[in-house]
């Protein structure tokens, strides 16, 4: 089950009007959207059943942390699919066929198509994808080479997440001291999301 | 732990360490806490204090705000700024035509700087959190 339709199955929970004036707008970039982070923050909050200021304080705490991971694993997907691109964009060109001017033919007039058609068409992609491999270049090759070319920026990300990860730990033992009933709610709640935040990050939202 | 001879040693260094003497070391220093105002204690910030004083309340039930219930409202309304400042900066630097490794470059880099902040603030909110 996907974290936006396990949302729409749950009630919805908010802090009162006072904290949530104080908690403001939620940090949202690009084209996250207001109600998917509430209902985000509905679906911890209605696992948990906050009763006090300090169980929202943490809850809204998890739940900004399960949101930044979440939002570094797309963007890593999305660094993995640019160099991917980047790999076929220059093995595509060994699939030119035999002769010196075919072969500059089809660099210059069909090699950029078919790399659109193996972005965009699945069906296309399949075939490129298999002719490819038949020059010695598999699919996983593709994504290796995709990965060693991202390696710095994928590991920056990477250390990145582990940060949130270690915080959001932190302040579950923090509501672990503060309330146990709290912990074990906040303990359950977040093993779903961190499931749901590996299907959003690989569906690319 | 630290033994006793070691704490009087860190107090003897740390009245050594007086920050920048010249005047134009003193300059910098004093612009580092304009250029994000993130340097700036927010319990300090005017702009915070409403902010600060209806969640110290809300965190003690309206009853007496005591020092660490200050003190995690304070850490709290920090994270929270900072949150917005790490989405303004996602905005700014990678949400724009630039390549990707371009814009990867400059937002890794800003939150290099910003990461020490949140840090802090977390820190200091799990120290109050514990002692209240």
């Amino acid at each position: 089950m996907s974290m936006s339709s396990a949302v729409s199955e749950v009630s919805v929970f908010k802090p009162t009007n006072e904290l949530s004036e104080v908690f403001g707008e939620p940090a949202l970039v690009g084209l996250e959207k207001r109600e998917v982070y509430d209902g985000f923050l509905s679906l911890i909050a209605s696992a948990i059943k906050p009763t006090d200021p300090i169980g929202w304080l943490l809850t809204k705490d998890v739940t900004d942390l399960s949101w930044d991971i979440r939002r570094e694993r797309i963007i890593k997907v999305e660094i993995i699919k640019y160099y991917q691109k980047e790999v076929v964009a220059e093995l595509i060109k060994s699939l030119a066929p035999p002769g010196q001017f075919m072969t500059a033919m089809y660099r210059i007039f069909q090699a950029d198509d078919d790399l659109t058609l193996w972005e965009t068409d699945p069906e296309a992609r399949v075939k490129i994808d298999e002719a490819l491999a038949a020059k010695g270049h598999s699919t996983s090759a593709v994504l290796a080479r995709a990965y060693m070319r991202g390696a710095t920026q994928i590991d920056t990300i990477d250390k990145r997440i582990a940060v949130y990860e270690r915080r959001r730990d932190t302040t579950l033992s923090e509501a672990g001291l503060w309330n146990d009933r709290l912990r074990q709610q906040l303990d359950q709640a977040t093993t779903a999301i961190i499931e749901g935040e590996f299907t959003e990050a690989a569906e690319g939202d | 732990m630290s033994s006793d001879r070691q704490i009087a040693a860190n107090r003897i260094n740390a009245k050594k360490s007086t920050g920048p003497r010249s005047k134009a070391g003193r300059e910098v220093s004093r612009r580092n806490a304009r250029r994000h105002g993130l340097a700036i204690d927010i319990g300090n910030d005017p702009v915070f204090h409403d902010d600060i004083e209806k969640l110290a309340r809300a965190l003690s039930g309206d009853a007496h705000v005591s020092e660490h219930v200050r003190e995690t409202a304070e850490a709290e309304i920090d994270l929270l700024r900072i949150r917005k400042i790490r989405a303004w900066l996602y905005d700014t630097h990678y949400f724009t035509d630039a390549a990707l490794p371009n814009r990867l470059t400059e937002l890794n880099e800003s939150f290099a700087k910003l990461e020490r902040y949140e840090r802090r603030a977390f820190s200091r909110r799990k120290r109050a959190l514990r002692a209240m």
